[in-house]
């Protein structure tokens, strides 16, 4: 499936490893939670190219001591109206200051494209139903946030007033 | 009058940057109903982009609830929603319990343009609707209650702002209400919302907040349970944004009646639950602290007092006029509430006339109450929790010329806190989720105690009726509750007794089986009268419910059944 | 139950208008129009679910949304919804006689009292 990142389309190289995939003698690949453990038991600590695969309804803290070994982390929405990846992205990025890729998968909308990325969510493996335009022109269709600590890519915040001083005051339209 | 001036009021205005961002929300709408109708998007997906910007579909039309942020507005404003329900709907509009307005007949193919209209005067429909943090909602009398320890609107405007198009909480598993009080007398419901935020003072005279999580009506009605006695003001946005991260992560998604916060407290315990919220709290980076106690300072200097003159408390005229004119007295009772400032008065606009439908406005009474606030108020307007507008800052001795208007405007049946101030959803005539009407039965109700003097009688009182389970029309905290329901197609009324969503909020209990629309009414009538054979001296319908329960209601009700 | 056709139940297909969220009714003739007197009356809920299928082209086309059968009866000449809440949605509501389809000819008291 196509890849976005940056705005723009790009190679996936990442293999997502089924549950009976070896793991030995692999990079770049992306294993399930449930085989996070194991499979880092065997990997060399100077070794990258690994990744998890994050079901939405598990604690993100479990991930917590991985991090560092962890160069992606893929989180799910299984349905567009499903928003707990926006949080685990949110707890991953700015709580534990993961530094590697996060990726969404699964239904999500365009619309929906800037608040992923102000998650902290900075790929996203995308159906061919939309074309890239459609994604790209979402990411700022609301170009300013009140909320400075998420704001990305260039989203307006409100300059800083002085405590105290109002705005210059004017009728209306 | 010979000129007309229109004050600014003091209360929150949009600079440029509010301004861009909700001009840029409108013109995302406009493009998701154009995707909508050329079939990019379907009906589906489309539908909780439309609610999310306030937009229904209901039982004969789309329904476009607009945002009133904690309820305050300017006459501006309100004129312009009163021009908003002559020219997209039907010259009129419906005040919510959520101190929102809504319009009935909304098209689909106008609404970005009257999105535009309401952004012209710094208004929206954002997040009226939809699984995203709604309206918060505060007290009416906010700025001039005699009882408040301080204006709580400030803070309801950093939360409405920070919680607008929040990135990470705009699709949660179910709606979120958040409701605030200044005032130790909760006229905002806070303990059956969501959250309730009480403000408080410490020894030192500083400020904070006791947190109360889980509250909340519908199938479900619980009394919120508090997390935190004391949180420091300074903390708040943090604290907040805990609590929804914990709720967003693990609320119940299986079953939308189970969706709410309340069920997720009352699963996990609610010492679990502040648990959660605190280790969440306690690992969350706070960057924004600072930023935060600036903007509340910036927020906080457009709610400054308005410019109240020193005036005498005791105005001979009142009261000459109170001994003399009984219809005046009522009202003065019932509609009016004691001001901080002495020689003010907060005056309440009933929108609940005998035999009417509860909190409809047409647009000739919009305009009249924004002059009457433009004339004697500072031009500025609250919608109630209870459907009604008030006036938060009038001249006490401008009370019999404020009354007369009123009166001209059928907005003046003295019956605020009354049997017939009746909380009403709009039910099966309007609701495509309803299972019976509720209007015709509010109307019925209010016919029956149309003789304002027996109303004084009976005393506070306050009767609630939904037309389903969802329960808008807040039948679990009405004094008398009433829920409409649908028994093989013929609509039944059940009736709950001892409800309140005041500081000593409960849930009031069934009294027994239902009752046909033809028999409720008289229903109400018997627990009414029973009411008053059974009271002592100076005792509210509440209070002998609590001191009596439910045995003298079930007999008068059932005994001959 | 019995099989006899004369005495199964009679169905409209109803929807909404996308544009202006009105409720509208399937015609003989295959269009929508807002009084449910221009109806086409199906008798049996096969032959409804044959015309709801056609209609359902009209969903796709982005013209109606949620499109489904009412039961109606013809007992006082006009077609009626058997149920309240289908006779409020045709009718308009019961507390503003003068709004909606009741001002197109109806009585307010006909959404109610059957």
């Amino acid at each position: 499936m196509p890849i976005i990142e940056n705005n723009k389309l790009v190679e996936d190289l990442w293999t997502v490893l089924e549950e009976a995939d070896s793991a030995t003698d692999r990079s770049m690949i992306i294993v399930p939670l449930a085989r996070l453990e194991e499979v880092l038991a065997d990997w060399p600590s100077s070794h990258r190219g690994l990744g998890v695969d994050v079901p939405n309804d598990v604690d993100v803290d479990l991930l917590t001591p991985h991090l560092p070994r962890l160069d992606i982390v893929t989180l799910n929405f299984p349905g567009f109206a499903d928003g707990r990846a926006f949080s685990q992205a949110r707890s991953i990025r700015h709580t534990e200051h993961f530094a590697g890729t996060i990726r969404a998968r699964g239904s999500y909308l365009p619309d929906q494209y800037g608040f992923l990325l102000q998650s902290g969510i900075d790929s996203f493996e995308v159906s061919d139903r939309f074309p890239l335009e459609e994604w790209v022109r979402h990411a700022d269709a609301v170009p300013a946030t009140y909320q400075r600590d998420y704001a990305t890519g260039g989203l307006a915040t409100r300059p800083f007033a002085d405590a105290g001083t109002r705005p210059e005051r004017s009728h209306y339209g | 009058m010979n000129m007309h001036v229109t004050p600014e009021p003091n209360m929150y205005r949009y600079d440029e940057f509010d301004r861009n961002f909700v001009d840029a929300r409108v013109a995302q709408f406009r493009d998701q109903v154009a995707r909508r109708l050329d079939g990019s998007i379907t009906e589906d997906e489309f539908k909780p982009m439309r609610l999310m910007n306030g937009l229904y579909h209901q039982l004969h039309a789309y329904m476009l609830r607009v945002a009133v942020p904690y309820g305050t507005m300017s006459s501006r404003q309100l004129n312009v929603l009163a021009d908003i329900a002559d020219r997209y709907d039907r010259g009129y509009g419906h005040w919510t319990t959520r101190q929102n307005i809504q319009f009935n007949w909304i098209k689909l193919e106008e609404t970005a343009d009257i999105l535009d209209r309401l952004a012209d005067v710094e208004m929206h429909a954002i997040q009226t609707s939809g699984n995203c943090i709604r309206n918060t909602t505060t007290d009416a009398y906010a700025g001039a209650a005699a009882d408040e320890l301080a204006d709580p609107r400030p803070v309801c405007e950093l939360i409405r702002q920070w919680s607008s198009l929040h990135p990470e909480f705009s699709y949660l598993p179910r709606k979120f209400k958040i409701a605030i009080t200044g005032s130790p007398n909760d006229r905002a419901a806070v303990r059956v919302h969501d959250i309730g935020l009480r403000m408080q003072l410490n020894d030192k005279g500083e400020r904070g907040w006791e947190v109360l999580v889980g509250g909340g009506q519908g199938r479900t009605p619980m009394v919120a349970v508090t997390v935190r006695d004391w949180l420091a003001e300074a903390d708040l946005l943090p604290y907040l944004t805990a609590i929804m991260r914990v709720y967003n992560l693990i609320g119940r998604r299986d079953n939308k009646y189970k969706a709410r916060i309340k069920i997720l407290v009352h699963e996990m315990g609610a010492e679990a639950f502040a648990a959660a919220v605190e280790k969440e709290f306690a690992d969350a980076p706070k960057e924004t602290v600072e930023v935060d106690a600036r903007e509340l300072a910036r927020i906080s200097s457009y709610f400054a007092p308005p410019a109240w003159e020193k005036l005498p408390a005791f105005v001979p005229e009142i009261e000459e006029k109170k001994l003399a004119d009984r219809g005046f007295r009522q009202w003065l009772a019932a509609n009016t509430a004691a001001h901080k400032v002495p020689g003010y008065t907060i005056v309440n606009a009933s929108f609940k006339p005998a035999g009417g439908i509860p909190g409809d406005a047409t647009s000739a009474q919009m305009r009249a109450v924004a002059s009457l606030a433009d004339d004697y108020s500072f031009g500025e307007v609250r919608v109630t929790h209870a459907q009604n507008l008030t006036l938060a800052h009038v001249r006490t001795r401008d009370l019999i010329q404020v009354w007369e208007q009123l009166k001209e405007q059928g907005l003046a049946e003295a019956n605020v806190g009354l049997i017939g101030d009746i909380i009403s959803c709009p039910g099966l005539d309007y609701c495509a989720l309803a299972t019976a009407r509720s209007i015709p039965v509010a109307q019925e109700i209010s016919n029956r105690f149309a003789d304002i003097k027996k109303q004084h009688d009976v005393g506070p009182l306050k009767l609630n009726i939904s037309g389903c389970i969802n329960a808008c029309g807040h039948h679990h905290v009405g004094h008398i509750g009433i829920l409409g329901v649908d028994k093989k197609g013929k609509e039944f009324y059940q009736i709950t007794l001892g409800g309140s969503s005041a500081e000593n909020a409960s849930i009031g209990k069934i009294l027994g089986p239902g009752f046909g629309s033809e028999e409720i009414a008289d229903a109400v009538e018997t627990v009414v009268d029973t009411y008053l054979n059974v009271r002592e001296q100076g005792e509210e319908f509440l209070q002998t419910y609590r001191r009596l329960g439910a045995a003298p209601f079930k007999e008068a009700l059932y005994a001959n059944n | 139950m019995n099989d006899v056709t004369e005495d199964c139940s009679e169905y409209v297909v109803t929807a909404n208008d996308v544009l202006s969220g009105d409720t509208v009714f399937r015609t003989p003739d295959e269009k929508w129009v807002r009084g449910i007197d221009g109806a086409a009356v199906l008798k049996c809920e096969d032959s409804g679910f044959v015309a709801l299928g056609e209609a359902q082209q009209d969903e796709r086309a982005n013209i109606v949304m949620g499109a489904y059968l009412v039961e109606v009866s013809r007992e006082t000449g006009a077609i009626r919804p058997v149920h309240i809440r289908e006779r409020i949605r045709a009718l308009g509501p019961t507390v503003r006689a003068d709004l909606a389809q009741v001002a197109q000819g109806f009585s307010t008291s006909e959404v109610v009292d059957q």
